[in-house]
C-alpha cells in the first residue's frame, strides 16, 4: 500500500531525510533463528557459464547491423579556448560517416556551467571532437587528420596551488581567491575550546592521499541504436535509471522512448552512476547518420577522463586524557572535484562518527583544478578520511604509550552522535575482538622486532609489524526500489527487478532470496536484471546498496506471489491460506502434512492465468540508525635495506549484518581489500608539474596490484543479522572492505620501522626516507 | 609458393589475406598488416571472448594460446600469426550449444568463484591452461609466479589461485 | 597505428636487403616494444621487416666453453634452459625478473637489450621531447622520478632492460650482420651509447644492421646475484637492478667481480670502479660498503629521484652480501 513518508534517505555518507512516497513492508525480517536454505549458503554463480566461456555479452561486445565506430578527440592541453577546428581532411577520408565538434553538436549543458562539446577545455583529455566511422581503426586514423588550433590558458592542477588566491581562474565568475567549488562544508558539535583545554595529550599531523583510478577492466562506453524516435542504449553502467534519465533530459526525449540496457558490466567502482558524454555523442551521431552507433573509451580515455577518486589533504588534530578519552576532534580537508562538478565526498565523515567524543568541528573544502572530473569510487571520502584518522589514532596511541587497540575500545561510540540516535546494531566490539585474535595482536611487539636479518651489515634485514584500523560507513539501503515475481505455467519463476550485477554477484543472492522465500529450488528461477524496459525501477548499484535495498523488495515480491499462490492453493485444498507454507516446491498444511499440492500442480492449475507479485522496498527505520562496522588488522614486511615493503596478511572482520552467500561476501571484501592495498603501495596519477598534462595514463605506469602484491586475507563475518536495517537483515558490503585497509597496512608499516608516514602510496622513495629518519 | 607468400614479398599495407588456424578451424582472415590478432578475433571473427582492456601488454585480458603458448593478442600482429594455430577462450567449450561442457579450468573457475565482473577470466583461464599445460602439479608460488600476468582490478585473485589449484587437481585424475 | 608494410624474409641478409632499400624500414622480432612504439604514434614505419621466418637466429649452444644465443631466443628460454642455468645463472636469474610469463613467451633477447626508453615523456605521443628529435628534455622541468641518477643529460632516460645489464657483467658480445653483408662483433660495452654522444639513439648500431646472436663467456661456477627494485613486485621496470659476478680465490680474497646497474643510468652502467674495489680482498662488510659507496659515484640525482642513489646503494650491498653467501 503506497503511502507518503518520511524516510531517511542515505547515500555515501550523505543523509537526506526525504518526504517520498514509499510503500510499507510488513514481512517481519528473517531472524537469526530462521531456518533456511539458501540464503546463508556459498551458492557459486548462477551466470557463472556465461563469465568462464566468454560468452556473456557486455556492452563492448554489442555489435549491431551496420554499426558505426565513434572515437573521440580530446585536448592534449590542461586548459585551452579553442580557436578553430578543422574536420575537412578527416571527413575526406574514406568510410568517415560523421564527425561532431561544438559547432554542430546541438547546445547541451554539462556539469551546470560547460557544454557536451565546448570551446574551452579545462582538463588534459576534455572532449573536442567525435568522429564516426565503418570500422574502428578508419575513425582512429581520422583522429589525427582533424586540427585543432588551441589557444592554451594558464592552468593549475595541483590542490594547495588551485586554493591560492593567485592561482589561474578555471571557470568564469567563481568567487575570487581560489577556486573555491562552494564554502567550505563545516560540522560543529560541542565546545572545540573546552575540548582543547581538557586534553592532557595532543597531536596534529597532516595525512595525504593520492589520485587514485578506478581502472575498471571494461571501460566506460555505449551501444546506441535508433528505432524510428526510441533509442536504445547499451551502456556499461552501475545506474540504467539514472542514465535512462540523464540522455531524456539531455536529449529532450520522454522517458518512455528511452531504453537502457546493462546485462554484463566489467567493473564500475563507483565510476560509472551517471550518463556519460559518450552516450550523447553516440546518440546524436546515431540520430544523424542513421546507423547504431558503438564508443567504447580506449584504456588511456578511461584515465584522462572517465573519473578517480580525487587526491586529498586533511589535516587533524586530537585530543585526549592520559586516558585515553578524546576531548577534541579537528580535521580539515582540502580536495578537488577537478574541473568540473561539486565535489562533496565526505572526507570527514569518520571524524565525526567512528569515536565517541564531545567536541568535533571539521571543515571540507574543495577547490576546482584542471584535471579530470573526480566521481565516486568506492567509498569516496571514507577512504582518504579513515586513512588520516586511523593514521592519527595511532599516533596518538603512540603519545599516549597505549595498545592503538585499546585507545579504540575506550573511545568506541555507543551512539551516531551526527544523527544524534542509537544504531540498529553494532558490534564492532567484537569486530576488534576477532581480528586481533585472528592475527595474533597480542604477541605483535614480538613481531615487530627484525626477523632474519640479511646479513652483518646494518643495512640489511626485514621487519614485521601489525597494524589496524576501524571502519564505519552506511550501507543501510533505502527505498525506492522494486521487483515483480512472475509464476509461469511450468512452474518456474521470473524475477524482475532494474538493478545491476558489477561482478558483485547480485543477480545470484537474488535468486537467492527469492528461492529463499517463494519455497522453491534457485533452478526454477530465472532473474532479469539491467534494463529499463523489462525491469520495474530499482536504485544505482553504488554506496553498498543493492543487497539492503534491492534484496528486501525481491522478498516482497516474491512474499506477494507466494501469498497469492498459497490463497489458491488454499482454495484448492479448502483449508485457510495461513496454514499454509511451501518448501522444496512442495505447498503442506500444517495442521495435517498429508494434504499437499505442489507449486508446479498449481501453475499448471491457473495456466496463463498469471500470479504477479510486486515488492517494494519499505522505508528505513526513523529512530535507529543502520550502519556497518568493521576492524582490518594487517601484517607487513619491510625491507629495511630496499624500502619494500609486502603486505603478508589482512584480516577483515566486518559486521554486515546478514551474510546472503559467504561465497560471493567473502570476494567483496578480498576485492577492497585488495583495491586498498594497491592504493597503499602503489597507485597515483602523476600530473606532469610543467605542462599540467596526465603522465601515467595506462597500466604499466599507473601499477595496479599483480598476483604477487596481495595479502592472504581472513574474512570474518561478525555480528547477527541486523533485524532492523530490512527484511532481509542483510546490510551493504560493496565499500565497507576497501575503507580501512590502507590505514591498516600504513599503521603496520609505521609499527615495523618506528616511523610515521604520513602520504600514501608507500613507496620506496618514501619508505626509504622513513628509515633514513629513524637512523 | 605462390608470389604473395613467398618470403621477401612486401605486403600491405592494404588488406591481405593471412591464413591461420583458430580453435582448430582454418580461417582466412583479411587484415592490415597493422591488425593486432586481438582486433582480428574480436572484430573480424566476432570471438569476443576475448576482452580488450589495456591494450598494451599490461594486464593479460587478451591472453590467447598461440602454439600452446600464452601470449598477448594485443601484442601480436594477425599477419605474424600466418600459418600458426590460435585457441581462445571460446576452444574451451564443448560444441554442442545447448549443453556446453565445461572445461575443467572453467568449472573450478565457477566453484571458487575465480572473478567478480569476469572481465579479466578469459584471460585468467587462457593463462591457467597455458600453466598446467607446462606444470601439472604447480604449488602456491608457482601459481602466483604462472599467473602473474594476468591483473584483476576486481581483486579475485585469491579465489583464482584456489580456482587454479583445484583445475589442476581435478585434471590429474585425483578429483 | 599507422599503415605499414609488411615482409617476412627467410633469411639475415634479405632481411638486411630490405632495410638496406627502405629508409624508414623497421626490424620486428617480438614486437612488445615495437609495436609498443607504434600504437602510441612514436614510430611509424613504412615497412616492417618481422624476423620469424629467419632460420637458425634462435636456440642456445655452447662452444667451446662460450654460449652462443640466438637474437631471436625468447626470453622465456633463457629461465629454464640447462646451458644457461649452467655457464651463466645470472643471465637465467635477471631474465626470471622480466615482465610476465607472457612477455617472456613474446619477447626476444635481441629486442630486450634494444628495446627503446620508458621515459613517460618518450611514450607520450604529444611530447616531442629532445630523443625524439626536439629541443629539450621534458624530464628536467617535469616529473623525473623514474629517471637517470648517473650518466644522464642531456637526456636523463634509464636502461629499461633487465637483460642488458645481466649480458653485459658477462662479458656478452652481439654478432651483427651490417648491410654489406659483412658480419661484425660488438661488445656490448661498446653496443650502447649515452646521451652525450648521441641523445637520440641508445646504441651504435646503424640502420639496417642485424643482431644474429649474443656471445658470451662462460660464467660457470662464480658467484653471482641479480637483484631488482621496483614498486612492485611483477610486471614492473627496475627502478635500479644490480647484475653483480664474482670469482674469489681459495683464500677468501676477490679475484674479480663485475657490477652493472640497470634503471638508473641511460645505459647498463659499468659500476667498474666499484667492482674494482673489491679485488684482491674478502668480501668483508668494509669492502661492500665501499663498493656500494663507489658504485654511486658521481651520481647527479635529478629534484625526484635522489632515493634511487640510496637505493642503489642498498640493493649493491644486498647483491654482494649475496655472493658472500648470506
Ligand atoms: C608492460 C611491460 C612490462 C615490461 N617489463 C619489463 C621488465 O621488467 N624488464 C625488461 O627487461 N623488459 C620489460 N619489458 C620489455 C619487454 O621485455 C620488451 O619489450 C621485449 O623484450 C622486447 O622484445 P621484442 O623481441 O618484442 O622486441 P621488438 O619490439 O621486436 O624490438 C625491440 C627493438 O629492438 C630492435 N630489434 C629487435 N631485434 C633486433 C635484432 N635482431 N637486431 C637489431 N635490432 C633488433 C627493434 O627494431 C626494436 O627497435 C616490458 C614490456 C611491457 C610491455
Ligand atoms: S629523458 Fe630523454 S626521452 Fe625522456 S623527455 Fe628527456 S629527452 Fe625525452
Ligand atoms: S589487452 Fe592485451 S595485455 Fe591488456
Ligand atoms: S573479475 Fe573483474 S577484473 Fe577480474
Amino acid at each position: 500500500m503506497a503511502k507518503l513518508v518520511k524516510t531517511k534517505v542515505e547515500f555515501e555518507g550523505h543523509i537526506r531525510e526525504e518526504e517520498v512516497v514509499v510503500e510499507r513492508d510488513d514481512l517481519t525480517a528473517w531472524s537469526a533463528a530462521s531456518p533456511m536454505t539458501h540464503v546463508g549458503e556459498p551458492r557459486p554463480r548462477i551466470d557463472g557459464p556465461a563469465r568462464v566461456t566468454g560468452a556473456a555479452e557486455y556492452t563492448s561486445d554489442v555489435r549491431l547491423p551496420r554499426m558505426l565506430w565513434g572515437v573521440v578527440k580530446r585536448s592534449p592541453h590542461p586548459h585551452a579556448r579553442i580557436r578553430a577546428i578543422d574536420t575537412s581532411p578527416a571527413r575526406a577520408l574514406p568510410g568517415v560517416v560523421d564527425i561532431l565538434t561544438h559547432e554542430n553538436c546541438g547546445d547541451i549543458s554539462w556539469y551546470d556551467e560547460s557544454r557536451l562539446l565546448d570551446s574551452t577545455v579545462r582538463y588534459h583529455g576534455e572532449e573536442v571532437a567525435c568522429i564516426v566511422a565503418e570500422d574502428e581503426q578508419t575513425a582512429l586514423d581520422a583522429l589525427d587528420l582533424i586540427a585543432v588550433e588551441y589557444e592554451v590558458l594558464h592552468h593549475v592542477v595541483d590542490i594547495e596551488a588551485a586554493a591560492e588566491p593567485t592561482a589561474p581562474q578555471i571557470h568564469p565568475g567563481l568567487k575570487p581567491g581560489g577556486n573555491r567549488t562552494a564554502e567550505p562544508s563545516t560540522y560543529l558539535r560541542g565546545n572545540m575550546e573546552q575540548g582543547i583545554s581538557e586534553a592532557d595529550v595532543t597531536v596534529a599531523a597532516s595525512y595525504r592521499t593520492p589520485c587514485a583510478l578506478h581502472s575498471s577492466f571494461e571501460t566506460h562506453g555505449s551501444v546506441v541504436s535508433w528505432e524510428a524516435d526510441e533509442l536504445t542504449v547499451w551502456d556499461s553502467t552501475q545506474n540504467i535509471f539514472g542514465v535512462r534519465s540523464g540522455v531524456a533530459s539531455k536529449l529532450g526525449l520522454p522517458l518512455a522512448k528511452v531504453r537502457v540496457i546493462s546485462r554484463y558490466m566489467g567493473g564500475g567502482f563507483g565510476s560509472k552512476n551517471d550518463v556519460g558524454k559518450y552516450t550523447i555523442l553516440a546518440a546524436i551521431a546515431s540520430r544523424r547518420t542513421g546507423r547504431p552507433v558503438r564508443i567504447m573509451l580506449s584504456r588511456e580515455e578511461e584515465f584522462l577522463s572517465a573519473g578517480h577518486r580525487p587526491p586529498a589533504i586533511v589535516n587533524v588534530e586530537l585530543g585526549a586524557k592520559r586516558d585515553g578519552r578524546l576531548t577534541f576532534i579537528r580535521a580539515r580537508s582540502l580536495s578537488t572535484p577537478g574541473a568540473h562538478g561539486r565535489g562533496g565526498f565526505q572526507v570527514c565523515g569518520p571524524f565525526r562518527e567512528y569515536y565517541q567524543c564531545d567536541n568535533v568541528e571539521t571543515v571540507q573544502d574543495a577547490v576546482y583544478t584542471n584535471t579530470g572530473p573526480a566521481c565516486a569510487f568506492r567509498a569516496p571520502g571514507y577512504v582518504e578520511g579513515t586513512f588520516a584518522l586511523e593514521s592519527a589514532m595511532d599516533e596518538l596511541a603512540g603519545k599516549l604509550g597505549m595498545d592503538p587497540l585499546e585507545l579504540r575500545i575506550r573511545n568506541h561510540a555507543e551512539r551516531n552522535q551526527p544523527r544524534d540516535m542509537p544504531y540498529s546494531q553494532k558490534h564492532l566490539l567484537e569486530a576488534y575482538e576477532q581480528g586481533a585474535t585472528a592475527i595474533g595482536w597480542k604477541g605483535r611487539r614480538d613481531t615487530a622486532s627484525p626477523t632474519a636479518t640479511g646479513g652483518r651489515h646494518a643495512a640489511s634485514g626485514t621487519v614485521r609489524g601489525i597494524g589496524m584500523a576501524s571502519q564505519g560507513w552506511g550501507g543501510g539501503g533505502s527505498p525506492p526500489s522494486y521487483a515483480l515475481v512472475r509464476l509461469n505455467p511450468d512452474g518456474t519463476f521470473d524475477v524482475m527487478t532494474g538493478t545491476h550485477d558489477l561482478g558483485t554477484g547480485t543477480k545470484t543472492v537474488m535468486t537467492q532470496v527469492a528461492a529463499e522465500e517463494l519455497g522453491v529450488g534457485m533452478d526454477r528461477i530465472r532473474i532479469t536484471i539491467g534494463d529499463t524496459l523489462t525491469c520495474p525501477y530499482s536504485l544505482l548499484s553504488a554506496g553498498s546498496l543493492t543487497v539492503p535495498s534491492v534484496g528486501p523488495t525481491v522478498r516482497a515480491a516474491a512474499h506477494d506471489a507466494k501469498r497469492q499462490i498459497l490463497d489458491i492453493a488454499g482454495s484448492l485444498l479448502d483449508v485457510d491460506p495461513g496454514r499454509l507454507s511451501v518448501a522444496d516446491g512442495v505447498i503442506s498444511d500444517s495442521g495435517d502434512s498429508s494434504r499437499t499440492v505442489s507449486v508446479d500442480e498449481i501453475a499448471a492449475k491457473i495456466g496463463n492465468y498469471m500470479v504477479i507479485g510486486k515488492g517494494a522496498r519499505g522505508p528505513n527505520p526513523s529512530d535507529v540508525s543502520v550502519n556497518t562496522f568493521g576492524a582490518q588488522f594487517a601484517e607487513v614486511e619491510v625491507d629495511t635495506s630496499t624500502g619494500e615493503v609486502r603486505v603478508l596478511r589482512v584480516v577483515a572482520a566486518h559486521e554486515l549484518g546478514r551474510v546472503l552467500n559467504p561465497l560471493t561476501l567473502s570476494s567483496q571484501i578480498e576485492g577492497g581489500v585488495f583495491q586498498a592495498a594497491g592504493l597503499a603501495l602503489m597507485e597515483e596519477r602523476v600530473l606532469d608539474p610543467a605542462t599540467g598534462r596526465f603522465v601515467n595514463p595506462n597500466f604499466s605506469e599507473y601499477r595496479l596490484p599483480t598476483t604477487f602484491d596481495v595479502p592472504k586475507v581472513e574474512s570474518l563475518f561478525v555480528g547477527p543479522p541486523d533485524e532492523q536495517s530490512n527484511n532481509t537483515g542483510a546490510k551493504g558490503a560493496g565499500e565497507p572492505p576497501i575503507i580501512p585497509t590502507a590505514a591498516a597496512i600504513a599503521n603496520a608499516v609505521s609499527s615495523a620501522i618506528g616511523v610515521r608516514i604520513r602520504e600514501l602510496p608507500l613507496t620506496r622513495e618514501r619508505v626509504l626516507a622513513a628509515l633514513k629518519e629513524r637512523r | 609458393m605462390i608470389e604473395s607468400m613467398k618470403s621477401d614479398a612486401i605486403r600491405g599495407p592494404g588488406r591481405v589475406p593471412v591464413r591461420l588456424k583458430v580453435n582448430d578451424r582454418e580461417v582466412e582472415l583479411s587484415v592490415e598488416p597493422r591488425t593486432t590478432l586481438l582486433d582480428a578475433l574480436r572484430q573480424e571473427l566476432n570471438l569476443t571472448g576475448t576482452k580488450r582492456v589495456c591494450d598494451s601488454g599490461a594486464c593479460g585480458a587478451c591472453t590467447v594460446l598461440l602454439d600452446g603458448e600464452a601470449v598477448y593478442s594485443c601484442m601480436t600482429l594477425a599477419i605474424t600469426c600466418e600459418g600458426r594455430s590460435v585457441e581462445t577462450i571460446e576452444s574451451l567449450t564443448g560444441s554442442s550449444a545447448d549443453a556446453p561442457a565445461l572445461h575443467p579450468i572453467q568449472e573450478a573457475f565457477i566453484a571458487e568463484d575465480g572473478y567478480q565482473c569476469g572481465f579479466c577470466t578469459p584471460g585468467q583461464i587462457m593463462a591457467a591452461k597455458s600453466l598446467l599445460a607446462r606444470n601439472a602439479a604447480p604449488s602456491h608460488e608457482e601459481i602466483r609466479r604462472g599467473m602473474s600476468g594476468n591483473l584483476c582490478r576486481c581483486g579475485a585473485y585469491q579465489k583464482i589461485f584456489a580456482a587454479v589449484g583445484r583445475a589442476a587437481h581435478e585434471m590429474s585424475g585425483e578429483g | 597505428m599507422k599503415r605499414f608494410s609488411f615482409a617476412a624474409p627467410g633469411s639475415a641478409r634479405e632481411a638486411v636487403r630490405l632495410l638496406a632499400e627502405n629508409e624508414d624500414a623497421r626490424l620486428m622480432a617480438g614486437g612488445v616494444d615495437l609495436g609498443h612504439e607504434m600504437k602510441r604514434g612514436i614510430r611509424s614505419p613504412s615497412l616492417v621487416v618481422h624476423l620469424s621466418r629467419v632460420a637458425r637466429l634462435d636456440g642456445i649452444t655452447l662452444n667451446d666453453g662460450r654460449l652462443e644465443i640466438g637474437a631471436l631466443t625468447k626470453i622465456q628460454a633463457l629461465e629454464s634452459n640447462e646451458v644457461v642455468l649452467e655457464h651463466a645463472p645470472l643471465l637465467a636469474a635477471a631474465a626470471r625478473e622480466v615482465a610476465t610469463p607472457q612477455l617472456r613467451a613474446m619477447g626476444t633477447v635481441a629486442g630486450n637489450i634494444l628495446q627503446r626508453p620508458q621515459c613517460w615523456y618518450y611514450r607520450d605521443p604529444d611530447s616531442f621531447c629532445l630523443r625524439k628529435g626536439g629541443k629539450h628534455c621534458h624530464a628536467v622541468a617535469g616529473d623525473n622520478r623514474y629517471h637517470a641518477i648517473l650518466g644522464g643529460g642531456p637526456c636523463h632516460i634509464v636502461c629499461p632492460s633487465d637483460l642488458a645489464p645481466a649480458l653485459l657483467a658477462l662479458g656478452a658480445s652481439a654478432v651483427v650482420t651490417a648491410p654489406d653483408e659483412t658480419e661484425r662483433t660488438v661488445p656490448l660495452s661498446e653496443l650502447f651509447v649515452g646521451p652525450g654522444v648521441d641523445p637520440h639513439n641508445e646504441h651504435v648500431l646503424a640502420h639496417g644492421e642485424v643482431v644474429t646472436r649474443l656471445v658470451l663467456p662462460s660464467s660457470a661456477g662464480l658467484a653471482n646475484a641479480f637483484l631488482k627494485a621496483r614498486e612492485r613486485t611483477a610486471w614492473d621496470f627496475a627502478l635500479s637492478s644490480v647484475s653483480a659476478l664474482c670469482d674469489t680465490g681459495p683464500d677468501g680474497a676477490v679475484r674479480s667481480a663485475r657490477l652493472v646497474l640497470g634503471g638508473v643510468a641511460p645505459n647498463p652502467w659499468d659500476a667498474a670502479e666499484a667492482a674494482e674495489s673489491l679485488v684482491g680482498r674478502p668480501l668483508d662488510d668494509d669492502a661492500i660498503g665501499a663498493a656500494a659507496a663507489a658504485s654511486v659515484r658521481g651520481a647527479r640525482p635529478l629534484r625526484d629521484n635522489a632515493y634511487k642513489v640510496e637505493l642503489t646503494q642498498r640493493l649493491v650491498t644486498k647483491a654482494l652480501e649475496r655472493l658472500r653467501g648470506d
